[in-house]
């Protein structure tokens, strides 16, 4: 299980799969990888990264703001 | 796949731009996004010693990337940058937001022009204010924003005002104008937008930065900004709907972001825009007609024009930030001290 915190709004998901690349993780959420930044800690990861099981990241998207 | 190295100088990388296929260290991706701000800044004559820039900071992570990399350019070129935050009254988000920005300019060592609305329109903040003249929220908060902006550059003699507007914002609005077949708005996306009819020039540094490049610069150097999102803005506008199809097409073909602003701005200019063409009768701002958009919805709605006083304030906020007397008239201010480095 992948949890991820969708921020500017905080919300979490839980994503079923084990581990799964970082443009994966996004293709999830519907997120295109040019429009969102994925955090571990507050270190972006690369889109071939992999995110492991029971692990937290943070998905910050680009598009947001006033 | 390990963690990359920098193209250049072999340093751990912080970005893969896939529009260059080049990962970059965390000096040389703010050289890449410098170039990018220069070269802006060049075609509109702006990358001079002494050009007065007015910075318009929200706190968000456009605009405070922005301030970053114009700090930057001051240093290196005698830019002279007077960031100019305006408290729109927007709760907390307004309050969170006006926090990121004077971290960021005290990090920074330059001097705020911070500008309440509240003191202006008898304690209301925007949104009071729009529910009072019974107009959509956004659309009040664009022209409040514009007037200060202008009124702000007029007292300090300012050649431009930058704006936080980045690559993806400007092909939302080019493509969204072309939809409504509106060529009057297609052509203010343009990087520049000469001054006109007393309406202070208009730069868009950051004209060929991604947004996500430019919030991923916030984030490798720990500039203070807010993520939050204005509880007014709208979801699912057409502006994110294109911006999340474009994301989708430079996923398939990197680079097509780029190319498509570089061909729009190529074959336009921003000649044709008419700018207003009068100063209003009331509080002398630039104006389509004999008075202005803020002179008028103000009487209405508060029972006086209150541009007059907002011109005050501000003039009274440029001077409480630089120290010095800013006048009635242009040009007036000093220089502000050019930061820190």
């Amino acid at each position: 299980m992948v949890r991820v915190v969708l921020l500017p709004e905080g919300r979490v998901v839980e994503l079923g799969r084990r581990r799964m690349r970082v443009d994966e993780l996004l293709r999830e959420l519907g997120l295109s990888v040019e429009s969102a930044v994925v955090l571990r800690g507050d270190e972006p990861l690369f889109d071939w990264e992999v995110v492991g099981e029971d692990e937290e990241v943070r998905v910050m998207r680009a598009v947001s703001g006033g | 796949m390990a963690r990359p190295r920098c193209a250049i100088c072999g340093a751990p990388a912080v970005v893969y731009l896939r529009y260059a296929r080049m990962a970059l260290c965390r000096e040389h991706f703010r050289e890449h996004l410098l170039r990018r701000v220069e070269g802006v800044l060049t075609r509109a004559g702006l990358l001079r010693r002494g050009a007065r820039i007015v910075a318009a900071v929200s706190g968000g992570k456009d605009s405070s990337t922005l301030l970053d990399l114009l700090a930057e350019l001051s240093r290196s070129y005698g830019l002279q940058v007077y960031p100019l935050h305006i408290d729109l009254g927007i709760g907390e988000y307004s309050a969170h937001l006006r926090r990121a920005v004077e971290r960021l300019v005290s990090r920074l060592g330059l001097p705020l022009i911070l500008v309440e609305v509240r003191r202006v329109l008898r304690g209301d903040g925007v949104p009071e204010f729009a529910r009072r003249a019974g107009r959509p929220t956004c659309s009040v908060c664009g022209m409040v924003k514009r007037y200060v902006m202008n009124a702000a550059a007029e007292a300090l003699g300012a050649d431009a005002i930058a704006t936080g507007h980045n690559a993806d914002d400007a092909i939302a609005y080019i493509v969204k104008a072309f939809i409504g077949q509106d060529e009057e708005q297609m052509a203010k996306w343009l990087p520049y937008t000469p001054p006109s009819g007393g309406a202070v020039a208009r730069v868009r540094p950051l004209y060929e930065v991604y947004e996500r490049y430019a919030l991923l610069y916030a984030i490798v150097n720990r500039i203070p900004f807010t993520h939050e999102e204005c509880p007014y803005r709208a979801r699912n506008s057409m502006e994110d709907t294109i911006k999340e199809m474009f994301n989708r097409l430079e996923e398939q073909h990197p680079g097509l972001k780029i190319g498509f602003l570089r061909r729009f701005s190529k074959k336009r200019s921003a000649e044709g825009v008419p700018g207003p063409v009068n100063r209003c009768r009331i509080c002398g701002a630039p104006s389509q007609g004999e008075v202005c958009s803020f002179c008028r919805l103000t009487e209405r709605v508060y029972g006086e024009p209150l541009g007059p006083e907002m011109r005050r304030a501000v003039a009274e906020a440029v001077e409480k930030a630089l120290g010095v007397s800013s006048g009635s008239g242009r040009g007036r201010a000093s220089a502000p001290p050019q930061g820190s480095s």
